[in-house]
C-alpha cells in the first residue's frame, strides 16, 4: 500500500505487510517513518493512494469488522468536558458494546479511581490509559495500538506490557507501534521495521539480528596471529580483527562451536570465547540510518 | 442510526459551549425583544405627543404580540447565533480529534454525522421553545405590571411561529455544520459563517434594492429568506420600524421552500464530505 498526502509527502511507500493472526506484532520505525499513517489506513480513517488492504479478511473500515478491531491511534482523543467513564460510555454506544464494558476496561488499565473526573483534568499518562481502555472496549480480536506507552510511568509501561502479553496469550492479534525498541523486543513475536515509508526488515527479533550479521564472537587464543589467519578463511566469517590481543570475529554466533573446533584442531589454544549479540537497538539504528532499500 | 443519534445527543447536550450559546441567546432575545422596547416605551410614556408610539411599543411586549415579536428575533440575531451552534457542535469533533475515536468504533461515518445533524436539529428546537417560553413568561409579567389583560395568540399561530423559527434555526445550523466540516475547524467556520450571513448576504440584499436582477438571487439567500418568513408571519420589517433582518413578504411558501432546501442540502453535503475525506 502507498499513501501520498496532499502536499506531496509520501508517508507510506509500497509497503507490503502480513500480520499473522494471534501474534503480537511490533511496528518499529523512527519519527515520520509512516507507522501512524499505516495504522490510520488499517482502520479506514485514511484511504490509501494505491494498494489493497484487508483487515480480518475485509476492506478496512467495514462496520462489521470494525466491531472486532480496537484502536488507539496517535494521541488519545476524547471529549474534554466528559468524564473518562462518560467518554467510554459514548464510545461503547457507538460501538454497540455492552453497558458493562466501560467499567471493565477502566479497571483493566488502572483508571477506575479517576473514572468520574473530566478528561481534561487527566494527566498525560491517564489520558493514554483511557485511550488504551477505549481500544479494549469491544473485546477486539485485532488490537491496533500506536505508541500506547507514550507518557506512561514505568509502572504503567510494565502494566501495559503485561496486558499486551496476556492479550497475545488469549489469541488476540496485537499490532503495536513504537520507537522504543526494548518495548517491542520484549512483547512482540514478530517485528517489522519501517523507514521513510518502506519496509526495511521483517521477522522475529532473532531473525532481525541475524539479518544484520547476528553479532560478534570475542576470541582470545594463542598464538593470536595464527588464529587470525585460520579464522579469516573460515566459512561464515565476514571479518576478523585483532584488538588488544583479542580477536573480534563478525559472524553468526551460532558458529561459535564450529570455530572453536577448527582452532583447536589447528593446535591453537583457545583461552576464552564469548558471544556478543547485537542488541536490537544496534540493529534498528543500523537499519534506519540508511535511506533504506526495501527488505 | 438511533444509537448514533442518542450518542450525539449525549455528547452535545453536555457541551458547555452549547449551553453558553443557548443561554446567551435567550438573554439576548429577552433584551432585544422585550427589554429595549419596554424601556423605550417607559421613556416615551410621559410625553403626550408620543403617546401613540408608546402604546404600540407596549403592545409589542405583551402576550398578544408574542408571535410577531418572537419570530422577528430569528432572521438576523437568532440565525447568527445558531450558525455558531452548528459550527461548535461539529467543529469541536475535529478540534478534539474525537472523530478518530468515533469512526474507529462501529457505525458508518454517515451515520455518525447524521446523528449530529439530528441532535443539532433537536438542540435548535429546544432553543426556539426556550426562547418563546421565556418571552411568554416575561410578557405575562409585564402585562400584570401594566394591568393589561392576558389575551394570548391562538395556539395554532404560536405553533406556526415556533415551527418557522425552528426552520430558520435549522437552516442556519446546517450552514455552520457544513462550514465546520469543510474547514475541519470551529473558529474558521464561525468566522466564515458570520461574514456570510451578516455581511455578504446583507450586502447582496442591499444591492438588490437598486439592482433588480439581484432580487432573484436574494430570494435564494439564507438570511433574506428567513427574514421573508418572519415577515410573512406578521413581523414588521426593518423599514417600518421593525426588527433588523425582517423583510416584507407576500407569502410563507417560497421562503419555507428555500429554507428546507438549505437544511437538506447543507446537512447532506456536509455529511457526504465528512464521510469521504481522510480524517486526522
Ligand atoms: N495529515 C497529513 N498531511 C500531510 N502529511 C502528513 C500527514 N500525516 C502525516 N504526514 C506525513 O507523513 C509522514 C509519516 O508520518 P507518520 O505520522 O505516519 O509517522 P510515524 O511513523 O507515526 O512517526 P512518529 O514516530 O513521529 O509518530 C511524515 O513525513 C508526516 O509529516
Ligand atoms: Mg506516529
Amino acid at each position: 500500500m502507498t499513501k501520498r498526502y496532499p502536499g506531496g509527502v509520501t508517508a507510506v511507500d509500497g509497503l507490503t505487510l502480513r500480520v499473522p493472526q494471534g501474534s503480537v506484532f511490533g511496528f518499529l520505525g523512527p519519527n515520520g517513518a509512516g507507522k501512524t499513517t499505516t495504522m490510520r489506513m488499517l482502520v479506514g480513517l485514511v484511504r490509501p493512494t494505491s494498494g489493497r488492504i484487508r483487515v480480518l479478511g475485509q476492506p478496512p473500515g467495514t462496520p462489521n469488522k470494525l466491531r472486532r478491531v480496537g484502536a488507539l491511534i496517535e494521541s488519545p482523543a476524547f471529549y474534554p468536558h466528559l468524564s473518562g467513564l462518560d467518554n467510554l460510555r459514548l464510545a461503547a454506544r457507538y460501538a454497540g458494546a455492552p453497558d458493562s464494558a466501560p467499567s471493565r476496561v477502566l479497571a483493566e488499565v488502572g483508571l477506575a479511581e479517576r473514572a468520574r473526573s473530566a478528561f481534561r483534568t487527566y494527566s498525560l499518562g491517564m489520558k493514554q490509559r483511557l485511550g488504551v481502555a477505549a481500544a479494549l472496549l469491544k473485546e477486539p480480536s485485532l488490537l491496533i495500538l500506536d505508541e500506547p506507552t507514550n507518557g506512561l510511568d514505568p509502572a504503567g509501561v510494565s502494566e501495559i506490557r503485561e496486558l499486551l502479553r496476556s492479550l497475545g496469550r488469549r489469541g488476540r492479534t496485537v499490532l503495536l507501534s513504537s520507537h522504543v525498541l526494548a518495548e517491542v523486543e520484549q512483547v512482540c513475536d514478530r517485528i517489522a521495521v519501517l523507514n521513510r515509508g518502506r519496509l526495511v526488515a521483517d521477522g522475529t527479533a532473532d531473525e532481525l539480528r541475524a539479518a544484520l550479521g547476528g553479532g560478534q564472537l570475542l576470541i582470545a587464543a594463542d598464538p593470536t596471529d595464527k588464529a587470525l589467519a585460520c579464522l579469516r578463511d573460515h566459512r561464515g566469517v565476514r571479518a576478523v580483527e585483532a584488538v588488544d590481543g583479542t580477536l573480534r570475529v563478525s559472524t553468526d554466533p551460532a558458529l561459535a562451536a564450529d570455530l572453536n573446533r577448527t582452532l583447536v584442531e589447528a593446535g591453537i589454544d583457545v583461552r576464552e570465547l564469548r558471544t556478543v549479540r547485537h542488541s536490537l537497538e544496534e540493529a534498528f539504528l543500523e537499519l534506519t540510518s540508511t535511506t533504506g532499500s526495501s527488505g | 442510526m438511533i444509537a448514533s443519534v442518542r450518542a450525539a445527543w449525549f455528547a452535545d447536550r453536555k457541551r458547555p459551549a452549547v449551553w453558553a450559546v443557548t443561554v446567551t441567546w435567550v438573554a439576548m432575545a429577552l433584551a432585544f425583544g422585550v427589554g429595549v422596547p419596554y424601556l423605550v416605551h417607559l421613556a416615551l410614556a410621559g410625553d403626550p405627543k408620543q403617546a401613540e408610539d408608546a402604546a404600540s411599543l407596549l403592545d409589542a411586549v405583551l402576550p398578544g404580540q408574542l408571535v410577531p415579536t418572537g419570530i422577528a428575533l430569528f432572521p438576523l440575531f437568532g440565525g447568527a447565533i445558531v450558525v455558531i451552534l452548528g459550527a461548535v457542535v461539529v467543529g469541536n469533533e475535529y478540534r478534539w480529534g474525537t472523530l478518530n475515536l468515533i469512526f474507529t468504533q462501529r457505525p458508518r461515518r454517515a451515520q455518525v454525522l447524521a446523528g449530529h445533524a439530528v441532535a443539532l436539529c433537536a438542540l435548535t428546537l429546544l432553543l426556539v421553545v426556550l426562547t418563546f417560553a421565556a418571552l411568554a413568561v416575561v410578557t405575562t409579567l409585564l402585562a400584570l405590571v401594566e394591568g393589561r389583560g392576558l389575551d394570548w395568540p391562538p395556539a395554532g399561530d404560536l405553533a406556526g411561529a415556533v415551527a418557522a423559527a425552528w426552520l430558520i434555526c435549522a437552516a442556519h445550523a446546517s450552514l455552520g455544520y457544513l462550514l465546520a466540516i469543510a474547514f475541519r475547524s470551529t473558529a474558521t467556520a464561525i468566522a466564515v459563517g458570520l461574514v456570510w450571513t451578516l455581511v455578504l448576504e446583507n450586502a447582496i440584499s442591499g444591492l438588490a434594492l437598486v439592482l433588480s436582477p439581484l432580487e432573484v438571487v436574494q430570494k435564494l439567500l439564507l438570511a433574506p429568506s428567513s427574514g421573508a418568513l418572519a415577515g410573512a408571519l406578521g413581523a414588521r420589517s426593518q423599514f417600518e420600524g421593525g426588527t433588523p433582518g425582517v423583510i416584507d413578504s407576500a407569502g410563507a411558501g417560497p421562503p419555507v421552500a428555500v429554507l428546507l432546501a438549505y437544511v437538506v442540502l447543507m446537512f447532506g453535503l456536509g455529511t457526504w464530505l465528512a464521510a469521504r475525506r481522510d480524517v486526522g
